[in-house]
Parts: C-alpha cells; sequence; structure tokens
C-alpha cells in the first residue's frame, strides 16, 4: 500500500496491516503525526483495507 | 470504540482512552475553558491580542478565543501577525490568515520585519542562528505593537509540547531563571510596558492541536518554517517525541512536575531588578540596550 507523506512531500510504500504497523515500517513516531484513512482521521490500531487512501499528516508545524 | 459514546475514535490520549471526533472536540473545548478558568488566564475588560502565523495552533487558539467571548462583551480580541519575511513560507501563512479571520470578523493587524527594520529575515541570517535572531524580534514586536493597539493580554498558540521543550531546553543550559518566566500566564510579574502573555492551549499536546484542526478544517497545507528542522529546539522536539512514544504522559509528567515548583522558582526570581527604557529605542529592559538594539546593531554593523 501507498501513503502519501506532507513533510516529505512523497508516497511511500509499507506491508504493515495497522497504522501503528505502518509507522514503524516507515520509521515515524506516533506523537508527532497523525493518519487519515479516506479523510478521515484514525488510531493508532486502525487496520488498513484494501483500496484505502492513506495521508500522514505531521503535527510539526511553524517554528 | 470511544470511551464517552462508542463511536469511532479519532485519538487515543495519553491515558490511552480512545474519543471519537464529537466527544474529542468537547473534551479539547472543556479542557481549555478550565485552563483559562483556574489560571485566571483572562479578566472581564480585558483585550486579547491573539498572536497568530496562520499555523494550526495560533488558528486553533483564535478560533477558540473567538468562540468563548463573541457574545461576551466584556472581553475583545484581535489577530496580530508578524511577517518576518521567510519567503516560500510566511506569505502563505499571511494569506491564509487573512483569509481565516475575514470568515470571522476577526480584526487582523500585521506588522513586518521590513517594515519595522528595514530588511527580511531571510536577508539577514548568513552567518548567525536564525531563530536566535528572529526570536528576538519577533517577541519584541509582539509586544509593543500588542501594547501599542490598547492590548491588555498577549495570547499565544504554545502547547504542552512547546512548554516540555521549553524545560528541558533551559534545564540543559541550566536556565532556570528563563525557566520562571514559563507557564500558562508567563512573566515572573507585572513589569511596566510588557504585556502579559497567557497560553491557553498550554495542556494540549502538539497531536491534540492538531487533531482538533483537522477536525475543525482549521488546517491548511503543510507548512514549516524552513530554519527550524537544525535547531535546537527541534533535536529536543525529535528525542521528546520518541521518548513519549515509549513512555506515555511523558511530556504531561515533564509539565505537570514543571509547574509544582514554578511557583518557587517565580519567587526566587522575582528579583528586584529595575526596568530602565533602553537608551536607542525607550522600550523597557532590564539592562541598558534592549536585545532588539543589540540584535539590530549587530546586523546593520556586518
Amino acid at each position: 500500500m501507498k501513503a502519501s507523506y506532507d513533510r516529505e512531500k512523497k508516497d511511500y510504500e509499507f506491508t504493515a496491516k495497522t497504522v501503528i504497523g505502518m509507522l514503524k515500517e516507515l520509521g515515524l513516531v506516533q506523537n508527532a503525526v497523525i493518519v487519515v484513512v479516506n479523510g478521515e482521521v484514525v488510531t493508532s490500531d486502525y487496520t488498513f483495507k484494501e483500496k484505502d487512501m492513506v495521508k500522514i499528516l505531521s503535527v510539526v508545524s511553524g517554528g | 470504540m470511544c470511551q464517552t459514546c462508542t463511536k469511532k475514535p479519532v485519538i487515543a490520549l495519553h491515558s490511552g482512552e480512545q474519543l471519537c471526533k464529537k466527544c474529542f472536540i468537547a473534551y479539547f473545548d472543556r479542557k481549555v475553558r478550565k485552563t483559562i478558568r483556574v489560571h485566571d488566564l483572562i479578566d472581564k475588560g480585558d483585550t486579547i491580542a491573539v498572536a497568530v502565523s496562520g499555523g494550526k495552533d495560533s488558528l486553533t487558539l483564535l478560533d477558540l478565543l473567538h468562540a468563548i467571548f463573541t457574545n461576551n462583551k466584556s472581553v475583545s480580541l484581535f489577530a496580530l501577525l508578524i511577517n518576518e519575511g521567510i519567503v516560500g513560507y510566511r506569505d502563505d501563512c499571511v494569506e491564509h490568515t487573512k483569509k481565516f479571520c475575514a470568515e470571522r470578523n476577526i480584526p487582523l493587524h500585521i506588522f513586518s520585519y521590513e517594515q519595522e527594520f528595514g530588511f527580511a529575515l531571510d536577508t539577514v541570517v548568513k552567518g548567525r542562528k536564525p531563530c536566535s535572531v528572529c526570536g528576538v524580534l519577533r517577541r519584541n514586536l509582539l509586544n509593543t505593537k500588542a501594547r501599542d493597539l490598547g492590548a491588555t493580554k498577549l495570547a499565544t498558540g504554545h502547547n504542552l509540547d512547546d512548554e516540555a521543550q521549553s524545560i528541558l531546553m533551559n534545564q540543559f543550559r541550566s536556565n532556570m531563571e528563563t525557566s520562571a518566566r514559563l507557564g500558562p500566564l508567563t512573566g515572573v510579574k507585572d513589569r511596566e510596558g510588557f504585556i502579559r502573555r497567557i497560553k491557553p492551549l498550554y495542556f494540549m499536546t502538539e497531536k491534540e492541536v492538531m487533531t482538533y484542526a483537522f477536525l475543525k478544517n482549521i488546517t491548511d497545507d503543510f507548512r514549516e518554517c524552513p530554519y527550524n528542522k537544525d535547531s535546537y529546539r527541534n533535536q529536543v522536539r525529535e528525542m521528546l517525541n520518541k521518548f513519549e512514544d515509549l513512555y506515555p504522559g511523558t511530556k504531561h509528567s515533564v509539565v505537570q512536575s514543571f509547574m509544582e515548583i514554578l511557583p518557587a522558582l517565580k519567587e526566587k526570581y522575582k528579583g528586584d531588578v529595575p526596568i530602565k527604557s533602553c537608551k536607542k529605542c525607550g522600550e523597557p529592559t532590564s539592562r541598558d540596550i534592549c536585545q532588539k538594539c543589540v540584535v539590530l546593531d549587530q546586523i546593520r554593523s556586518s
């Protein structure tokens, strides 16, 4: 599956089945991002379904 | 599922409690109102200058304060934006903020480094630590402009993460006097010429603020100050976030334990340092020449 990450402005491939698995696979810290699936915020125990559109949004912004 | 109403959760708090969209927004709103109430951040008759940058924290703060006080004639507020002149970052933020304030009929005042000091930040940071220059100049402008516009308090969007980082940064640098000025109501005591700063988002984590901003459609495209990644604060932020992932509640503990010793720190450092007028610009300062003038002199002489 693919996830777009706004801070890096690129897409990442991942194989994990859950959000927490995906974040570990991509080396991202739970506290530093929110994950949006099909336009809705999900928690880290969410299990992906086929064709889910995944966005990772950084909570760190500004300066 | 949401621990309050069993609907689909959107966030897990540091306690492990999961909340749905509606319950989380209610929790967030309630917690910010409690912070304002318990720490006496806003009084009747206050005019609040809300420092905005166009980012999620300051616009969330503005949105909430506007909702809380829009029908309360005893408190008024306006938005105050400082444009440092960072190309590809601040200009987009300014446009987003203008639109945000216009939609809510909130007065917005914008001042720039270019206008006030004669240069954009981008043109003077070479060979310098950008945050050290920018921090001094922005704080000075926020204070003087808020004061000149009649504000009695200056509200900033600093959140729990910001505070935990500041506490640790000051510890690492053995800078407890600076820590004495932290807290939901900053400063050690009222000083002529200085507007007291309040932080209504003080107990909200950065992730909670981002989640709230996303759910309320306050966020815009991701923007990050290009000078942020190399900063000392960013190193501390990354370290703290990794630790929080391993040991949830760490950031809350850092801030809560600090709040226990803050009264003693404020007492210790309230001191008798007199406030004078800067010999160059006349602004209040504890030194002969204020920090802003020192920074400006360094920039202009190079």
